[in-house]
């Protein structure tokens, strides 16, 4: 029940985006194709093609989806199980005959489903209005694209998930997860400009794997997306962490 | 210890800058209201919270139902339903959805109970908890609580907002359909006439420490306050002298048993008894808690050692 609890409380929002987020996606590709060459891109030149492919996928996927996805996650965060302590009902939840670990869990995989689902719908969305436009179809590489949005999403969300148990208040898990989102998004560019370091930085690896759609050259980013899904798993366990030796 | 609903053995809980239960030992038995009573800040919630597994205790040890404290906190609260201090519940959620969301984590949940209770507590089923006054919501947490099917009911202030109606009828509820079904009730109050009109069993905790526990019955008909005057009455307590304690000229004791043989002995001693009164459990708390200087008078050992040595 506790599943069905947490859907309840994010269902608006969750149907809001769901709608919004594939139908903004199909309205900047269809503006995307435009800006480039249309009657090309209709004739089916495979400069053009490709061209609008890669605009789109780098700019609306790699661009703002992603920090849409990023946004969303902070939000579905800041509503998770920290929020319960605010709002003075743990007391009530916690005597609920289930371990702390279900609690911590179930919340969680409530919102990573909630994100990747979301992340399917704007890529399919991207894609397929894509795949319409120009008549080319790129089969299995798009799809993958998914993988890293929503580990994306899922690593924003698990942090502010975590630092709102920490905190007991999701305004402030929120503040604390938007503060280490700009540190991860300022420091690598920092390190990287004065010391020639690459750090890595999460909304660099989403915008990175969306390249990789259309360049030929390009590698699945197989480490990164191994090194953020340990992250996105430690969130939650350190959640646990926290939780198991909370007082009450 | 299979016969008690809940004992607790010296457990202790202490924050930074308070010792809130300080060795706290109490044996409830099963199938009986007991009345936890106390003022603000004595202890109860603490003491209730480490019996849920809210809180760990810094020391001592217990057992709820039979099953461990922290260690097997599950087997605890699948069988205890509890109603907070803060009556606090999702509020975008309405009753009808809390019942929903609340009978999956308990298999002896009954429909049939939590629409009795509804419509007994006359709880508007469909309007959302945060559009619900105190009294509706305090219901609400109670048809929750008496629908699970729970061995053991722990309720913090469960009258908190009820009138005297409502509250006469969730008493009469607590007597028939809990105890009388033989299950057991914990109930931290600091209403004591309600405790009175329900409880077998009393525990009187200030400072983290029992001060009493007795069944209500031998308080009423055995605990006497025994009013005296005189010179070098005894001081220190005993387990059949529960307080000591000065107003004016006079030295109060508030005796737990043989009353009569007690203020016999005092008056041999010398004493003039003024008045030997029966007790109600308001007046045991007000004297217990009530912070009283000690009697003056000296020689306080040889007698106070005499006269409990004469009574038991």
């Amino acid at each position: 029940m506790y599943f069905w609890k947490c859907w309840r409380d994010n269902r608006t929002h969750f149907i809001v985006s769901l709608i919004a987020l594939p139908a903004l996606c199909v309205f900047f590709t269809v503006i995307a194709v435009r800006l480039g060459d249309p009657d090309a891109v209709r004739k089916g030149t495979p400069p053009s093609v490709i061209q609008a492919w890669s605009t789109t996928t780098e700019f609306i996927l790699g661009g703002w989806a992603s920090v849409f996805t990023l946004m969303w996650g902070l939000v579905l965060g800041a509503s998770g199980l920290g929020e319960e302590f605010k709002e003075r009902t743990a007391d009530f939840l916690l005597v609920r005959p289930r371990r702390r670990r279900f609690w911590v869990w179930a919340g969680w995989s409530v919102g990573v489903t909630e994100l990747s689902v979301m992340v399917f719908l704007a890529v399919g969305a991207t894609f397929g209005t894509l795949t319409y436009m120009t008549g080319h179809v790129h089969t299995w590489r798009p799809l993958a694209t998914t993988l890293p949005l929503a580990i994306g999403g899922t690593v924003v969300y698990g942090l502010t998930y975590f630092m709102t148990i920490v905190a007991r208040s999701g305004r402030q898990g929120l503040s604390y997860g938007i503060g280490i989102l700009f540190i991860d998004l300022l420091l690598p560019s920092a390190v990287s400009y004065y010391w020639n370091v690459n750090l890595p930085s999460i909304l660099g690896f989403m915008m990175g794997a969306c390249k990789w759609v259309t360049s030929p050259t390009a590698v699945f980013p197989v480490g990164g997306l191994v090194l953020w899904t340990l992250v996105a798993l430690a969130f939650p366990v350190a959640a646990q962490l926290v939780l198991e030796r909370a007082e009450v | 210890m299979n016969d008690l609903a809940i004992w607790t053995e010296e457990l202790v809980k202490t924050y930074p800058e308070v010792r809130a239960v300080d060795g706290l030992s109490m044996n409830v038995p099963r199938g009986v209201a007991y009345g936890f009573l106390g003022r603000n800040g004595a202890g109860k919630t603490s003491t209730i919270r480490i019996l849920l597994g809210l809180t760990r205790p810094t020391a001592g040890r217990g057992a709820v139902l039979g099953f461990s404290i922290g260690r097997d906190q599950v087997a605890i609260l699948e069988r205890t339903a509890f109603v907070s201090e803060s009556k606090t519940l999702y509020g975008n959620l309405t009753p009808r959805e809390l019942a929903r969301f609340t009978q999956g984590f308990y298999p002896k949940w009954s429909d049939q109970a939590a629409a009795k209770y509804s419509r007994l507590f006359e709880i508007p089923m469909d309007r959302p908890f945060s559009k619900l006054s105190q009294g509706n919501r305090t219901k609400v947490y109670l048809m929750l609580a008496l629908s699970q099917g729970a061995d053991l009911l722990v309720l913090d202030e469960p009258t908190m907002g009820l009138d005297p109606l409502m509250v006469d009828e969730f008493l009469r509820v607590l007597v028939e359909d809990v105890v009388g079904e033989g299950y057991t009730v914990f109930v931290s109050s600091h209403h004591l006439s309600d405790v009175e009109q329900i409880a077998d069993w009393v525990g009187l905790i200030d400072h983290g420490r029992l001060l009493l526990e007795a069944r209500l019955d031998d308080i009423k008909s055995q605990f006497r306050l025994i009013t005296v005057a005189g010179n070098a009455l005894p001081q220190t307590l005993s387990p059949e002298i529960l307080l000591v304690a000065s107003e004016g000229n006079f030295c109060k004791y508030l005796v737990k048993k043989n009353a009569d043989a007690f203020a016999a002995e005092l008056n041999r001693q010398g004493a003039t008894v003024a008045e030997v009164s029966p007790l109600g459990l308001r007046e045991i708390f007000l004297e217990l808690v009530r912070k009283e200087e000690a009697c003056t008078s000296g020689n306080v050992g040889g007698i106070t050692a005499r006269i409990s040595s004469s009574l038991s």
